[in-house]
């Protein structure tokens, strides 16, 4: 097994990725190197396996915990980093060297593209408090007392799927008309059924294969911009941990597959205009799936903890965008309920009292 | 002989009083101190007032004036009523209106057991009408088209009136908490459902619209097929203008001389 780390080919400091200048710097000597320069040391991947044949019994690791467990040795300092199985990049907890584990990428696990990181660590510090703001309902204390313990910048697989859809749908629709003639109020309903067939395209929707990452939160930090998809390479992975997918492309492709489905009857009822109302009466949609691309893109996963309780927020590597469901005070929910509903009572009557006042006597 | 003539003197002064008494009634009930009217109007609204005291021992004045003394119309009218001592029965029952062109206001003022059957909303009504006459300087016709309302409000009269006490604005204005409440309920919960979705924003998108590509989206198929038409009719409810309805809440003050008062007025 094989463990890459990359060096700076000047003074043999390890290099990291960094996110602003898209370049891979050298915190040492200063130099920075582009992808070009380091393609030499990819294909080296020297290192020692000792993964499988780790001794079990002369460890205190018992068996359940050595389940879904790796351990890889760094290259630099030979001290044992222990991992999760899916992952492929990661830290030496003696050195900080960053390893990157080549072989979790062999085989149907080598990703076909990149989304390199462009937020760093200390941004994503600055969004996450941003994020806390104008949040009337936040309790006031979870921004003070609230530490994020742990903020990782991570390399998510991603499922991405090409679809060309089908859809045939009927419509009922209506065209309501109303009159007054005399002293009756006349209301005609023409009743109408509409139908669309029609095909489009799906580009690269995409779906998280990591069981480890919540997938409301890896949908909820869409859309990544596609322009800057760069074909994989392990060298964007130092300084990152990186996961390969444990869900395959067919078994989280029920996510997308409704998404697609609904955007496909909206396009369709989009293009029925002139109806006072319109409903979706049959909906037959074909999802022809083409390519599924297997991609790695870049999340920041913020972890807190808040009265005890634990709490995930993820941003977009790329964009910035930070999701995540904040804690809810109960007591300000309720305060400002009745803010509210007392205040407009208490306007209203105001109102009213003045009219009387001016107008009324 | 002497008493004869006694006799004479007092049968004399009796017949001149009898005489009088009607016509001074008659003229007290309608003082034209503005001079808008013409003899003819005076006796056919003097015929109206007369036929209303009668049927409905109800008092009824009409009075214009160049000088309100200073007063507000509505001063003015409660004084000219009270202190004249109009007003039938033990409660002085009646109505009075007012028009004072030195201030360009008019005023309607009931007493006693008028105030309830004249209601709030028939003293609106009843302004509306008269507002346009006296507008258009057409006082003889507007104190006529007045007086059949009056006398109309006084033959559908249920007898439900009531009377709305102390129109203090802040306690008037309680009324309107209820409504107030339901609108803050409604309000808050709008809002405090924003609120919560601000704060919960790891939701999975429903569709996949970021992804599609728009300029290749085909139709072969648009059908638009009308089936059939249903056309049903309601009658529309129009309330009308003078309201079947007498009842309703009368909203009183009290005027200089001590004496509760309702009514209304405004200017023209």
């Amino acid at each position: 097994m094989d463990v890459v780390n990359y060096q700076c080919p000047n003074c043999d400091a390890p290099l990291k990725f960094s996110s602003n200048s898209q370049k891979w710097d050298c915190e040492f000597c200063g130099s920075s190197f582009m992808l070009d320069d380091l393609k030499g040391q990819e294909a080296k991947g020297e290192g020692t396996v000792t993964g499988g044949e780790y001794d079990a019994k002369e460890n205190e690791w018992r068996e359940e915990e050595l389940q879904g467990m790796k351990v890889y040795s760094c290259e630099q300092c030979g001290g044992e980093i222990i991992a999760d199985d899916t992952t492929s990049a990661s830290f030496c907890p003696y050195c900080g060297n960053t390893a990157i584990f080549s072989k979790q990428f062999e085989g149907a696990f080598r990703p076909e593209s990149v989304i390199p990181f462009k937020m760093d660590k200390k941004q994503a510090k600055e969004s996450f408090k941003q994020f806390c703001k104008g949040k009337w309902l936040l309790p006031k204390d979870f921004t003070s007392e609230n530490k994020i313990n742990e903020i990782t910048g991570v390399y998510v697989p991603f499922w991405m799927y090409d679809c060309e859809a089908d859809a045939d749908i009927s419509f009922h629709a209506t065209k309501v008309k109303t009159w007054r003639q005399g002293d009756y109020q006349y209301t005609k309903t023409d009743y109408y059924s509409v139908k669309r067939a029609g095909t489009m395209n799906f580009n690269q929707v995409p779906a998280d294969g990591s069981t480890k990452m919540d997938d409301n939160l890896m949908s909820a930090i869409e859309p990544f911009h596609y322009q800057e998809i760069a074909p994989f390479s392990t060298a964007y992975l130092s300084g990152y941990l990186a996961e390969k997918y444990d869900q395959s492309a067919e078994d989280v492709k029920p996510r997308v597959d409704s998404r697609m489905r609904n955007s496909a009857v909206r396009v369709m009822q989009d293009t029925v205009s002139g109806y006072s109302s319109v409903s979706v009466a049959q909906n037959v949609t074909n999802l022809n799936y083409g390519k599924t691309h297997y991609i790695l893109l870049p999340v920041w996963m913020l972890a807190s903890k808040y009265k005890d309780k634990d709490y995930m927020f993820a941003m977009n590597g790329q964009t910035g965008k930070m999701v995540g469901n904040l804690p809810i005070s109960v007591p300000r929910t309720v305060a400002t309920f009745f803010g509210i509903m007392g205040g407009t009572a208490f306007v209203i009557y105001l109102v009213n009292a003045l009219k009387f006042l001016l107008g009324g006597m | 002989m002497m008493k004869k003539r006694i006799t004479a003197v007092i049968l004399m002064v009796l017949i001149t009083i009898m005489m009088t008494v009607p016509a001074l009634a008659y003229e007290e009930r309608v003082d034209d101190g503005a001079g808008l009217l013409s003899d003819e109007e005076i006796t056919q609204i003097n015929e109206k007032i007369d036929y209303i005291r009668n049927t409905y021992s109800c008092d009824v004045v009409v009075v214009t004036t160049n000088d309100s003394e200073g007063k507000s119309a509505m001063d003015y009218a409660d004084d000219y009523y009270d202190y004249n001592g109009f007003g039938m029965g033990d409660e002085h029952d009646g109505i009075i209106l007012t028009v004072n062109m030195d201030i360009r206001e008019y005023w309607m003022s009931t007493c006693g057991q008028a105030i309830l059957l004249f209601s709030d909303s028939e003293i609106e009504d009843m302004k509306s009408t008269v507002q346009t006459y006296l507008s258009d300087g057409d006082y003889g016709n507007g104190f006529l088209a007045w007086l059949s309302d009056v006398e109309y409000y006084l033959e559908t009269d249920d007898g439900s009136g009531y009377i709305i006490e102390d129109r203090n604005p802040f306690a008037a204005a309680l009324t309107s908490l209820p409504m107030g409440l339901m609108l803050g309920l409604v309000l808050a919960v709008i809002i405090i459902i924003i609120m919560i979705r601000k704060c919960r924003t790891a939701v999975q998108p429903t569709l996949a619209n970021d992804y599609l590509d728009q300029e290749h989206i085909t139709l072969r198929r648009k059908e638009d097929l009308f089936l059939r038409s249903h056309t049903s009719s309601v009658k529309i409810q129009t309330e009308s203008s003078s309201g079947g309805s007498s009842g309703g809440g009368s909203s009183v003050h009290r005027s200089s001389s001590g004496r509760s008062h309702g009514g209304g007025g405004g200017k023209f």
